[in-house]
């Protein structure tokens, strides 16, 4: 594929110094970690060999956990304690928790749902952390090298909670996170580099809990993403729950109020799911002895239960065309992603629906995985010359803020491309209003009751006016990572009123910092040693780039300022040498504001450069 | 070209370009590009792109400058209005067909009288011009509301 040439406005690496990052796909059923490794992206196995790690951790005591395949061992004997699609909990409430019909046992803590099991009462966050850690010491073992970085991947479709925890999570397990992901773009990604595609393409991806539908518009090296849909309550675990409910009525029984039982059944269902693949008719054991003790299904039977819950989603991939103005003949190829469809079913109604055969020659468990390891690959700087790409993707959902009568007023609508910001101006409703309250929420209906609330905040301070005569501007910003940041600030006084965003759901950032520092604290002298070597890839990686645009750009400070970034540099050369955590952190931020406005010079000198001579015509 | 030139300036100065840059710098990164996405929003929306040219000549673009629109062109809309509304009632899909094309023929003609107005540089032409854009744009919407509805209940 012709790659477009970019310049690049950041250091490029020194050759030999090669920077270890990896692509993280934190599944609802599975996890995985990949990584580039002489030119080719792959799924980095463990010890015994085997690529998938179940997403499944097991505490036995507060801060000792058995993760993976053995955690998952101990799922029919302990099925309250053992956690399992942890990632449908992500960033909820207590309330939403119990709506999944998730056996655990759940309380409150905080903003967020907690799960207590025998030994541990734990947060979505901590155990998605756990998931993480073991990942993270996989690459390391097998890489050999520390780590620089990771991409995490997460369904297109969450909402901002879902993703501040998911990064939370990251944060947690000591994993710097270049960037969070969508799973669809991801899986683009490996296909497009494969397959050297033009033109429009659907990826179909659904996994165990989530459903993505991304449509993408690949150019000469840009994913343009154009629309995206789903659902993030709908995957294979839906369909597993489908069967059981429905031998469960056929029988006359039901396990609901038995966990035990239930959880033998749901893992019974999906082995009989797979089973269905390949065969018309299929049966298994469930475990229990007396009245289920197998349960069988023929093909058809499965397909009938399975048809609306694919309806579901090709719902989704309907408004997702309609969003991006596209009618089905402008799709020029469909990409399978996720476990679930291997289902022949579901492959052949998304054939019907598309009126084209649907692409399967990657691993469908794979190929987020093998996305994100190439996308942190890129990420971290290890480009080979010509093989450069860029992502251009959207917000999934739009985002408001609540209005007089429990209206929604849009602020940044959805499948807009990040990173995007938005305002919009306020004013009092009464007579010397000093404060105004703030409410963000994200979703596509007209009432907030039907929405996510996702922060609520008060802006105080409003110098006493008539109504009507304050003007506050609530901004929106959504970075890169798809995270959102709300300012208001009241500009008719021309004062500015600091706001702090208290999230709804999910953890603050005090509970976050005291997490961090329990870990911190709790571990060994390898958590010092690993932040000392982090904050010195940073400082090291700081002086490059320094370097770097010095050489090409130092006409643009003068004299005073030019040796003020010389000593600071100086300085910070020397505090590498000292191996202080502290020290070298201090240095690393006087290096940085020393250099902002320069940053900003010299940005504004690149684009000045591509623009100049230009009528506005030809733009 | 529009589209190119969007993707090329982006390319430099997306954010994935700055993941081991400064904080400034990441910080300036994320500014660009957000302004960068906003410009290409306005400009590739024709109606975006000619209120943004009016409005950097000066001119007041907002809907309550819109008492410029003249009689004859005030009546056509209500005419239009009236007959949408028969043609909702009676479900007359044919009648509808050839109103969304005759709307349509209208917005192009407008568009392009808009864009010679603003092109000559004649202000206040081109605003009364944009003005009436405007509500024939939002008068097609509900018409295209009213056949997707029609299209539904068939």
């Amino acid at each position: 594929m012709a790659l477009l040439q970019i310049s690049e406005p950041d250091a490029s690496p020194i050759p030999h110094q090669r920077k270890v990052a990896v692509g993280i796909d934190l599944g609802t059923t599975h996890s995985l970690v990949a990584a580039v490794r002489h030119s080719v992206a792959e799924v980095l196995p463990d010890a015994q060999g085997r690529a998938l790690m179940p997403s499944a951790v097991y505490y036995h005591l507060a801060d000792e956990v058995v993760v993976g395949h053995d955690a998952l061992a101990l799922q029919e004997s302990k099925p309250l304690d053992t956690l399992v699609s942890i990632k449908r909990l992500m960033g909820k409430s207590r309330a939403d928790a119990l709506s999944t019909g998730m056996p655990y046992h759940f309380e409150d803590m905080g903003n967020s749902v907690a799960i207590a099991t025998e030994n541990a009462i734990v947060t979505p966050v901590k155990v998605a952390a756990q998931i993480l850690l073991s990942l993270r010491k996989r690459a390391q073992e097998t890489l050999g090298d520390d780590l620089v970085g990771a991409v995490i991947t997460v369904p297109a479709y969450f909402d901002d909670a879902q993703r501040q925890a998911t990064r939370d999570a990251a944060r947690l397990a000591g994993l710097n996170v270049l960037r969070l992901l969508n799973e669809p773009t991801a899986a683009a990604i490996a296909y497009g580099l494969d397959n050297s595609s033009e033109g429009v393409y659907a990826v179909y991806d659904l996994g165990g809990g989530t459903f993505d539908l991304s449509l993408l518009r690949l150019t000469q090296g840009v994913f343009e993403v154009i629309a995206t849909g789903g659902d993030t309550a709908l995957g294979g675990d839906d369909f597993d729950a489908a069967i059981v409910q429905t031998i469960c009525q056929q029988a006359g029984l039901d396990f609901s109020e038995q966990p035990q039982q239930q959880r033998r059944l749901l893992m019974a269902a999906r082995r009989l799911r797979e089973q269905l693949s390949a065969n018309d008719q299929a049966s298994v054991q469930t475990g229990l002895d007396d009245v289920l003790a197998s349960i069988s299904m023929t093909r058809a039977e499965f397909e009938t239960l399975a048809t609306p819950l694919i309806k579901r989603s090709l719902s989704c991939a309907q408004r997702a065309l309609d969003d991006a103005e596209l009618s089905l003949a402008q799709v020029q190829g469909v990409v399978m992603v996720g476990g679930a469809t291997r289902m022949p079913i579901v492959r052949q109604m998304v054939k019907q629906f598309f009126g084209r055969e649907p692409l399967v020659n990657l691993n469908p468990d794979e190929v987020v995985a093998i996305g994100a390891a190439l996308q942190a690959n890129l990420l971290a700087g290890n480009r080979h010359p010509g093989e450069d790409w860029l992502l251009l993707d959207v917000t999934p959902l739009s985002l408001g803020l609540e209005t007089m009568g429990g209206l929604v007023e849009t602020i940044i609508p959805r499948n807009s491309t990040i990173p995007v910001a938005r305002g919009q101006e306020f004013t009092t409703y009464r007579d010397g209003q000093t404060a105004l309250a703030v409410h963000v929420v994200q979703g596509e209906r007209d009432l907030v009751s039907e929405c996510r609330s996702l922060a609520r905040f008060e802006l105080r301070g409003i110098p006493p006016m008539v109504a009507g005569a304050a003007r506050i501007r609530v901004t929106f910003q959504v970075d890169a990572d798809g995270l959102l940041n709300v300012s208001a600030q009241e500009q008719a006084s021309g004062t500015h009123a600091e706001v702090t965003v208290k999230p709804s759901h999910g953890l603050t950032d005090e509970q976050i910092a005291k997490m961090l520092q329990d870990s911190v604290a709790g571990a060994d002298e390898d958590a010092k040693l690993r932040m000392l070597r982090e904050e010195q890839v940073q400082a090291t990686q700081l002086l490059e780039s320094i370097t770097a645009a010095l050489v090409q750009d130092s006409n643009l400070l003068n004299a005073d300022e030019l040796s003020q970034i010389e000593t600071q540099m100086a300085n910070m050369r020397a505090q590498l040498e000292t191996e202080s955590v502290d020290a070298l952190r201090a240095a690393v931020k006087s290096l940085s504001a020393c250099t902002d406005d320069f940053a900003a010079r010299r940005m504004d000198r690149s684009i000045r450069q591509a623009l100049t001579g230009r009528s506005l015509n030809e733009i | 070209m529009l589209d190119a030139q969007w993707k090329a300036r982006a390319a430099q100065v997306h954010p994935d370009r700055f993941v081991n840059a400064s904080a400034p710098e990441k910080r300036v990164a994320m500014q660009w590009s957000t302004q960068l996405n906003e410009a290409y929003r306005v400009l590739r929306d024709p109606l975006q792109r000619a209120k943004y040219l009016c409005e950097l000549a000066g001119q007041d673009v907002s809907e309550s400058a819109s008492r410029t629109l003249g009689m004859a062109f005030l009546s056509q809309q209500m005419e239009w209005r009236e007959e949408l509304e028969d043609l909702e009632a009676t479900h007359d899909g044919v009648g509808l067909a050839a109103l969304l094309i005759q709307v349509q023929a209208d917005l192009a003609r407008c568009q392009t009288q808009t864009g010679q107005l603003i092109e000559q540089q004649d202000w206040l032409d081109a605003v009364k011009s944009l003005n009436e854009w405007m509500f024939i744009e939002k008068f097609l919407k509900e018409v295209q509301a009213v056949k997707r509805a029609q299209a539904a209940t068939e």
